[in-house]
Formats: C-alpha cells, structure tokens, sequence
C-alpha cells in the first residue's frame, strides 16, 4: 500500500482554511451549488495549473493534468466531503499526475547517446517542495473569496488578471474618479492583509 | 529620517503611502523621501517587506493562474459531467423502442456547440481536434483527425443520451454536406458512433436523421 505523503513542517507565513469550512463547500458543490463549485475551484485552479508547469510540461500537457485533476476532484466531491484537508488531496492528485505525465514524456524523447541514468539527478519537485507553494495560494484564494465583492473585483482586475487593468480602467469600469482607484486598493489590500493575519496565519495543521 | 508631509503619520510612513512605495507609483521626489526613512526605520522596514510579499504573491496568482478557456471550461464542468450517465446499451434499445413506439420523438432538433470534455479550444493538438454538441436529450461527440496537414481528414462521432434520457440512436443516417452540397452519409452502428474515413479540409454541417432528427452548426474541419 503507498505510504501517504509527508509533509515537513511549513514554513508558509498562511494556513489553508480549516477542514469544517472546506467541507462545507464541498456540501454545498455536492447540493449542486454551481456558485460553490465556482469558489471551489477559484482557490484551487492556480494550484492545479503551476505544479505540471513545476515539472516542466509544456502548455498543452499542463492542460492535460489541469482537465484530469478538476474532473477527478469533481467526482471525488462525494468522499471528499468526510475527508480533512482538501489541499493535500489537490495537492498529491496533481503532483502525481504531473509526475507520471512527465515521466512518460522524458520516456518519450529521444536521447542524443545513452547515458548513465544513475548520474542523471530526479529534479522533480517533490509533494513537500511544493506544498507550501500551494498552501500560500490556497490561502490568498480563500481570503480575497472573504472580502466583500466590490473589493474581491477591485483586487482581481488590478492583481489577478492575465493583463492587469491600468487605474484608469478600473476607474471606468467601477464608475468612480479615478483619483479613488489608488486609495481604495489600499484599504482592499489592507483588510486582505488582515484576513491573512487574523484568520489565515501560521503554520498548517 | 524625514518625518514631514502627506505620506507620513505619527513619524512612520502610511500604508497607503508603502503600498505606492513598494509598487514604484511615487514621484521620484517621494519616492527617495520614503526611501530614507526606511534606511532607518525598521518598523516601516518590515512593514514594506510584508506588503511587497503581498503584491507578489497576488502578482504571482496571475503569473500561474491557467488560461481562460481552461478555468472556463472547468466552471462548467456540472453542467457538462453530472448528466452524462450512460446505461447498459441493451436497456437503451428498449427504452428507445418504447418511446419510439409512443410516437415521442418527432420535431427537429438544433444542435447547439458547447465546451467539449477534454482537449477544450486546443484544436489539432496531437493531430486530433474535438467538438461536443448537446441537443437537450442528447450529445454529439465528435473528433476530427488531422493525419498530416495535406491528408484528408477522418471525423468520429457518438451520439450519447444526457441523464435520465434513456435514448440510443441506432437506426440513424448521419449525413455531411458541405456547402449545400451532400459530401457522404454513412450510419450509427449498436453504439451510436459513426465514422467518414476521408474528410477534405472544408466548412461542414452535420444531419442526423431517423427517430431524433438533428442538425449541427457549420465546423470547420
């Protein structure tokens, strides 16, 4: 039987949300709440997309194991939903399909003469190596899901967006001077900081 | 340690001010006024270090976040996995008899594109390219092979029943034309699959016809 995953104490400065509040989502996906689902994978999607790219796949398998994984952890919602610790689920399904895709690409491509493969370093990342990668992700998700809309939407189009939006667009898009834009982005990223702080803080568990 | 102006307060520089700072949106005059002060403050020191953490990690959710076809596509994925249970296919054909003998299936059907399962908005990646079709109670799931970029192409499909929708089409001709002009027709086999071996690059539509008539969209093949 294959030994669970161990992980080192972490060093992340956050903390994944707690287990009752995971479940919970995971209650309210299982009742066909699509807004749930949506949350749900919101927190989880940077996760699943930056560990095959942490192996060195190439953009179309990355999307192989991003499509695999969300599937798997959609239909795994059912046993999930007595299970602790959503992340480390995430976590170990996508580094083991990473894993195993990246495996069967080097087997794959040729090599140039035959090397002694004893000498050739394992550079993958290992579950621990990335884990407080992902449990700092995971906690920035769940925090800017806790602030209020306005603030979440102000955050996403100036931080989180492939092409982030200049003030002035933001100024257009939200319908307010855009002497405002720089102030209020302060006072999102401040209570941001705060959720982080009071609620998201410290070692995992 | 400069204490004075609209960036400081109570002899420590704001957070407002830090996070202008930290993200170089400061004029140079106030720019080198913070950095000075931070030279000997460690409070406001520390305070810079932990905001600029903050905006790169959120900088670093962009960075990694995957591209939009994908997040979008996994947002439906409910919608697209929840309904699609298939039952054993003998118990399809007497259900689809039994229905077909109520006479239940008549009006043609539009067949509307919706994000397919897997391999969404990549088209020919690995030589293959695939398209879903849903009609209400039932989907087309189709995949158009590219051999070489010269060799005619060959289309797959399976006509699938959606959730408690106990249909399987067999007796069906399934017809591609191009343009207005009829290219082949073949028919479903016991699974509800087809297959046009040798498909010239073009604009196509697809027609099913027989107990559930159906029509697609043009695609480009």
């Amino acid at each position: 039987m294959p030994r669970p995953p161990v992980f080192r104490k972490s060093t992340a400065p956050y903390r994944v949300p707690t287990p009752a509040e995971e479940q919970e989502l995971v209650a309210a996906c299982l009742a066909g709440d699509a807004a749930a689902w949506r949350r749900l994978l919101s927190r989880y999607e940077t996760v699943i997309w930056l560990i095959p790219k942490r192996f060195g796949l190439c953009e179309e398998d990355a999307a192989e194991v991003f499509q695999a994984v969300c599937l798997a952890l959609f239909r795994g919602l059912p046993r999930l939903k007595q299970a602790a610790g959503l992340t480390r689920w995430v976590l170990t399904t996508t580094h083991r399909q990473s894993r195993d895709l990246a495996r069967k690409r080097r087997r794959e491509a040729p090599l140039p003469e035959e090397p002694d493969l004893s000498t050739i370093p394992d550079q993958s990342p290992s579950v621990a190596d990335l884990h407080e990668e992902a449990v700092t992700r995971v906690a920035i998700r769940a925090a800017i899901d806790r602030l209020a809309p306005r603030c979440a939407e102000l955050l996403r189009l100036l931080y989180l967006e492939a092409d982030p939006l200049s003030y002035r667009e933001v100024a257009k898009r939200f319908d307010i001077p855009e002497g405002t834009v720089g102030p209020t982005r302060a006072r999102c990223l401040s209570r941001l900081r705060e959720i982080l702080e009071k609620e998201l803080r410290g070692s995992t568990k | 340690m400069t204490m004075r102006g609209p960036h400081f307060r109570k002899a420590h520089v704001t957070e407002a001010a830090l996070l202008d700072h930290v993200e170089q949106r400061l004029n140079d005059d106030s720019h080198r006024d913070i950095q000075r002060h931070l030279a000997d403050c460690h409070r406001c020191r520390s305070e810079a270090a932990d905001l600029l953490r903050l905006v790169e990690d959120l900088r670093a959710e962009s960075r990694d976040s995957p591209p939009p076809h994908l997040a979008a596509w996994a947002r439906m994925i409910p919608e697209l996995v929840a309904p699609r249970t298939r039952p054993g296919w003998l118990k399809l054909v007497a259900d689809t008899w039994a229905d077909l003998a109520g006479g239940a299936l008549a009006s043609i059907v539009s067949l509307q594109p919706t994000p397919m399962l897997r391999g969404v908005d990549i088209p020919h990646r690995a030589g293959r390219r695939r398209l879903l079709f849903a009609a209400g109670r039932f989907d087309l799931d189709m995949e158009i092979g590219y051999p070489g970029a010269d060799d005619p192409r060959h289309i797959h499909g399976q006509v699938l029943p959606v959730g408690q929708t106990r249909h399987l089409w067999t007796d069906c001709d399934v017809h591609l034309t191009r343009g207005r002009a009829a290219y082949a027709r073949t028919r479903l086999d016991r699974r509800g699959e087809f297959v046009f071996p040798r498909v010239l690059a073009g604009r196509y539509h697809l027609t099913l016809t027989g107990p559930a008539p159906a029509r697609t969209p043009s695609f480009e093949v």
